[in-house]
């Protein structure tokens, strides 16, 4: 799954600590989100796009499911 | 638990994990050297060097990883989070089965391989304790595979 999470983190001038800590998460989750390598909860992308003042839709790019009859 | 300095503090039970895993990991580390200091050149050599070199290694990863998680807490952030959980659940569900297979692996070895090729019988402590290692290696293997590569 592709985020623009860095691109919106760097524009409201936060590092991933400032998030992680904002967000309350470790650092390293951010880093995998940021680089695809985590599918966050429901609850966990919710906080994300909240705390960058965007809808998840907007942070999290979802890629059309390649499971059968979708 | 968040102070007014903006950090976090270990709950309780943070506090009680942190100070297992690291008397665990203090009392593996006594427990080498105390073997090593007192065992014959032999036994050294022998097969069972590996299961204390394992248990260092591993001794080793269990306080990197509570130092990592005490680094977090101090920076502001929380002991352990979705993430994290997901890891441990990952990683003790191979740990699992790694135990179960070692473990029957070993008493097949024992019981078929050894005699068949005329090698000493493994002792009881050491084929139970080259199990535990199988499966904590397994553990902190997949521990920090996630940790390089994420939630793959």
């Amino acid at each position: 799954m592709k985020t623009r999470m860095k691109e919106l983190r760097k524009k409201h001038g936060l590092t991933q600590e400032d998030l992680a800590r904002e967000v309350g998460v470790r650092r390293e989750t951010i880093l995998f989100l940021e680089k695809g390598k985590y599918n966050p909860s429901l609850q966990l992308a919710h906080d994300v796009a909240e705390t960058l003042g965007n809808s998840i839709e907007e942070v999290f790019i979802f890629e059309k499911s390649k499971k059968k009859g979708r | 638990m968040r102070r007014k300095d903006g950090k976090t503090r270990l709950n309780d039970k943070d506090k009680f994990r942190v100070l297992l895993g690291l008397m665990v990991s203090v009392l593996v580390v006594f427990s080498i050297g105390a073997w090593s200091s007192f065992s014959s050149m032999e036994s050294i050599i022998s097969g069972e060097s590996l299961n204390m070199i394992a248990a260092f290694i591993l001794a080793g990863a269990a306080i990197y990883y509570v130092w990592d998680r005490k680094r977090d807490v101090d920076a502001g952030m929380p002991f352990e989070d979705e993430f994290s959980k997901k890891t441990m659940y990952k990683a003790g569900y191979y740990a699992y089965f790694a135990s179960m297979y070692s473990g029957l692996a070993i008493s097949m070895f024992d019981d078929s391989v050894a005699r068949l090729i005329g090698v000493p019988m493994l002792e009881a402590h050491t084929a139970v304790g080259m199990t535990i290692l199988v499966s904590a290696m397994v553990f902190f293997g997949v521990v920090f595979k996630q940790k390089i590569k994420g939630d793959v």
